[in-house]
């Protein structure tokens, strides 16, 4: 019953949190933005026409109309329709966009975790090895580098000079996902490495894993059933926020690659003042980190005994 | 003091792309180096291997670098060998083209008095792959494909492509030719036209009441969806200009299938070169098939009498054309007004950033770049036999100018507004160094601006020009300034927006602060969003914008009367610095009702002329519009067709190899 009230609580949470940044992303997009301005030819509209149009848009309403207006579709499911061309509903646009952001973000994380934790183990029982010098040495790397300039060299070299990878765009499906994948990747797998690396080195010398230790266990026993287990239980929250981060931190690489994702929708949609669909975006986004990061939350529950004795 | 000085900070700041490129890898191993020295983790004491490990990087990289510069050499001299044997093929084609095409070469000499170097013919048919595929990069996407709607009618692309005018263009001197239609001026405001038979994309015949019914529906007239109340469009109808509407014509229709009459409620000579071609809005559709599929499926699967087939749009990704073979002008049509595709497939390919299009054209996943690339970019690849670069006038925002607040008579400070001083205004012009901007910033290529762009049907031929342009002369403008009374200066600020224009207008600002600074004009630089750029005059009206100095962007426009009526007359609705004399506006006035072409431009020309004798603007550069291409590409050098290019696309031929 704890459980479910757990849950519940933290769906409210969600949702007010997504509200809220819906709220913010409605008031600041009106008061920064005529979209009459960016939409209309800026020299050959007259202002009886920029009327006209702001009359057709609702926006000659008070502010609070507007947003009652917002609020009373949105509870209807209703989320608005695209000031841009297309003639889709914002939701259909952003469904085509977000599960190319999805895939990205995916990618990047599978990316990020198939190095990151087998580098993270290594690095930590071979610590103050070459090996382990040479995975803090990508580290540093991975953390130094920001992702649009790593994403240029890439393209740079993989695409322009190598020719392995196509330069931009998602129409090569595997191959197109690689480079930004990676690009997007790189740094959450420096964090999870680190991570796993410290939870590992900090494992290994506590007295339960001695005592398996001294009971005869194999190292290899030792360091995937007692090891990995504790050292791991912070990479779980850590991939759960990498995933949100992603999915929500994609602009500058889907801009970098071409790729058709929400990140770009949101961007263009910013610059053309598309209030309808910058607000549809902001609230898939929102609620989609808010929902992983419940998930993880929740998760974490099941994970760890400590926290489930701690509800108890 | 040298420090301030703005060309020698921009020359150290310009470096090519490749360069850049390099730069950055050989720093980003340098930064990595630095950052693994400073952010190692607290339980290790690896410094010593680091430096180890740095040392070793730099003796790789100076290896590498050896290596590189032996490479490098040896790559120059093959490439001056394959350049000279590219040059010599392509002086070959040239001349062969030249040879087989004479009559064609005559005209246009004679009829636009062009030189090569403005006008590159096409080669002849037998050495282009007309089963070809050409790529174009495109910088963005604005979802729908219907012309005649806000909001879809930005995807340029598809403007010359699957639509047409009912005119064609004229590339050489954008003079309008016949197309769709054959114009008749039968009086000051009546205009006849003969329509011919040619074939929509689905087989059907142009009638006149699709023209009847195309300029109805450009003027959110047509009767199905009066007012976008009827539309079936998910995202409403509003035109794409709505100001086209009912003023434009008091009459519209279609006395038989072959015959288009509409009447004007006033004389209007430019109607035609402003509301006939196929760029912008005007673009001709089917009535039958536009209201059988409906406003939605318009926009999302667009059909018209153009040169291609629209196949597929996938939204920020690109755009898929086909060569359709029933136009209404064959594939070797003389002249370069629309024809049947010197190829069978066009790709519009997304690309929101530059050097993600570079790299596509790089990597030869693009052929042809023709929008966004400035010179400074385009640099790399001018002496790159792999690659063709030229320039011609205007895409985008191709004018800058300053103008002058003329409608406030006081500063803030309640001291005459020193601008409306003709003085003042002459001496700013003659403080501009038009040749460091256009040298150090456009590489050489540009000229000085004027009202509109030069592309403009009237634009004074280059003798007219040289009559009025305002020398680089501070001794000069010092002088007038103090005749005017003004040698202690003024303190001005300058409102421009860096939204517009691309990157080069941040610059443009400063190096024009600079060189006004030279005679005591004081600029403080005022950066304003681009949304809000014309809000103050837009909301308080005008005469209430502030007091100062305003960036003047203007786009090229197909002719004189939407620049004057906007920005240019005392009625503009974004006039900043109306005329001071009231023999322009007569000229204006005086070009509208001109029925003798020949007549009308010269009074244009005229018009501009003055424009720049009274110094009414500061004026500045108009820069060159860059196109890179792979050097396979004989892209249509388009004369004076400018951010028309979209409408050229058909006769991008690729060389076979």
């Amino acid at each position: 019953m704890q459980f479910w009230n757990y849950l519940i609580i933290r769906l409210v949470q969600a949702i007010f949190v997504t509200l809220l940044v819906v709220t913010i992303v409605f008031f600041v997009s009106r008061t920064v933005g005529n979209p009459e301005e960016t939409m209309l030819p800026p020299l050959t509209t007259t202002t009886e026409d920029k009327e006209r149009f702001r009359e057709l848009l609702g926006l000659n309403d008070a502010l609070h109309v507007q947003y009652g207006n917002f609020l009373l579709d949105l509870l209807q499911g209703d989320f608005g329709t695209s000031w841009r061309g297309g003639g889709t509903s914002t939701l259909d646009s952003i469904g085509d966009r977000a599960l190319n952001t999805v895939k990205l973000g995916v990618a990047g994380v599978v990316f990020a975790l198939a190095l990151a934790v087998p580098l993270g183990i290594i690095a930590a029982l071979r610590r103050g090895t070459t090996v382990d010098w040479l995975a803090r040495f990508v580290a540093v790397i991975g953390q130094a580098t920001p992702s649009f300039w790593l994403g240029l060299m890439m393209i740079f070299f993989f695409s322009v000079q190598l020719g392995w990878f196509p330069t931009g765009g998602a129409k090569e499906g595997f191959r197109s996902l690689i480079l930004p994948a990676i690009a997007l990747g790189l740094f959450e797998l420096v964090a999870i490495m680190r991570l796993t690396r410290s939870g590992m080195i900090e494992v290994m010398d506590t007295d339960f894993v001695r005592t398996a230790r001294a009971k005869g266990l194999s190292e290899r026993t030792v360091i995937w059933r007692h090891g990995m287990r504790h050292a791991l239980l912070p990479v779980v929250t850590m991939l759960g926020l990498s995933l949100g981060r992603l999915i929500g931190g994609t602009v500058i690489i889907e801009m970098v690659f071409a790729w058709p994702g929400v990140g770009r929708l949101i961007i263009d949609s910013i610059l053309k003042n598309d209030f309808p669909m910058v607000q549809a975006s902001i609230i898939v986004l929102a609620a989609s980190i808010a929902l992983v990061n419940l998930f993880v939350d929740v998760s974490y529950r099941f994970i760890d005994p400590r926290i489930r004795a701690g509800a108890a | 003091m040298s420090d301030r000085n703005y060309w020698q900070r921009m020359r150290r700041r310009q470096l090519s792309r490749r360069t850049l490129l390099r730069a950055s890898a050989r720093a980003g191993v340098g930064a990595t180096g630095l950052a693994l020295v400073g952010c190692g983790d607290d339980d290790d004491d690896a410094q010593q291997s680091v430096a180890q490990a740095q040392q070793q990087d730099q003796q790789q990289q100076q290896a590498m670098q050896q290596q590189a510069q032996q490479q490098d050499q040896q790559q120059a001299m093959q490439q001056q060998g394959q350049q000279q044997a590219m040059q010599q093929q392509r002086a070959d084609q040239q001349a062969q083209a030249a040879t087989q095409q004479e009559e064609v070469a005559e005209e246009i000499a004679e009829g636009a008095g062009e030189t090569e170097a403005e006008w590159s013919m096409p080669l002849p048919l037998d050495q282009v792959d007309l089963d070809s595929e050409v790529v174009i990069a495109v910088p963005s996407d604005s979802g729908g494909l219907d012309h005649h709607r806000t909001g879809s009618a930005q995807n340029y692309i598809s403007h010359g492509a699957v639509y047409s005018g009912p005119l064609d263009r004229d590339p050489r001197d954008n003079s309008m030719a016949a197309g769709l239609a054959t114009p008749e001026w039968i009086d000051p405001v009546t205009l006849r036209l003969d329509i011919i038979p040619a074939k929509f994309h689905d087989g059907s015949t142009l009638v006149a009441g699709d023209m009847v019914f195309s300029y109805d529906r450009m003027g959110g007239l047509a009767d199905y969806h009066q007012g976008g109340e009827t539309t079936d469009h998910s995202g409403g109808w509003v035109p794409a200009y709505p100001a086209r509407s009912a003023l434009n014509w008091v009459r519209n229709e279609a006395p038989d299938d072959r015959t288009w009459a509409i009447e004007l409620p006033a004389p209007d000579a430019g109607f035609l070169t402003v509301n006939m071609d196929g760029s912008g809005e005007v673009t001709i559709h089917s009535q039958a098939d536009t209201e059988s599929r409906g406003d939605l499926a318009l926009d999302q699967e667009p059909m018209g009498t153009g040169p291609y087939r629209f196949v597929s749009h996938t939204d920020d990704e690109n755009f898929i054309f086909e060569r359709f073979e029933d136009h209404y002008n064959p594939i070797d049509h003389p002249l370069r007004v629309t024809h049947v595709p010197h190829h069978k497939r066009l790709i519009g390919l997304v690309r929101p950033e530059l050097q993600s299009r570079l790299a596509g054209l790089e990597a030869g996943e693009i052929d042809v770049i023709s929008e966004g690339v400035g010179v400074q970019a385009a640099k790399p690849y001018i002496d790159d036999p792999n690659y063709t670069v030229q320039y011609q006038p205007g895409a985008g925002w191709s004018v800058h100018n300053i103008y002058p607040n003329l409608w406030q008579q006081t500063t803030p400070d309640g001291d005459p507004n020193p601008f409306l001083d003709i003085r003042v205004r002459q001496a700013a012009n003659h403080a501009i160094n038009r040749r460091a901007i256009i040298d150090n910033l456009f590489l050489g290529v540009g000229e000085m601006s004027m009202l509109v762009y030069s592309g403009v049907p009237g634009y004074p031929n280059p003798e007219q020009k040289a009559e009025v342009e305002f020398d680089y002369n501070i001794e000069k403008a010092k002088q007038l300034m103090a005749e005017a009374g003004y040698e202690d200066g003024i303190d001005v600020p300058l409102y421009y927006t860096p939204d517009w224009g691309g990157d080069v207008v941040a610059d443009l600002v400063l190096v024009a602060s600079q060189d006004l600074a030279q005679i005591g004009i004081r600029v403080t630089p005022v950066p304003t969003l681009g949304s809000e750029y014309f809000t103050p005059q837009y909301s308080s009206g005008r005469d209430a914008a502030p007091w100062g100095l305003y960036w003047f962007y203007a786009n090229a426009v197909p002719d004189i009367g939407s620049m004057w009526e906007c920005c240019g007359s005392a009625d503009g609705f974004f006039t900043i610095s109306p005329p001071q004399d009231p023999r322009l506006q007569e000229l204006y006035l005086a070009q509208r009702v001109e029925q003798d072409p020949d007549r009308r431009l010269e009074l244009i020309s005229e018009l501009l002329l003055e424009h720049t004798r009274q110094a009414t603007f500061i004026f500045i550069v108009e820069p060159p519009d860059t196109v890179v291409t792979r050097a396979d590409i004989n892209y249509p050098k388009g004369g004076r067709v400018g951010n028309l290019n979209f409408l050229m696309t058909f006769a991008i031929q690729r060389i076979k190899t």
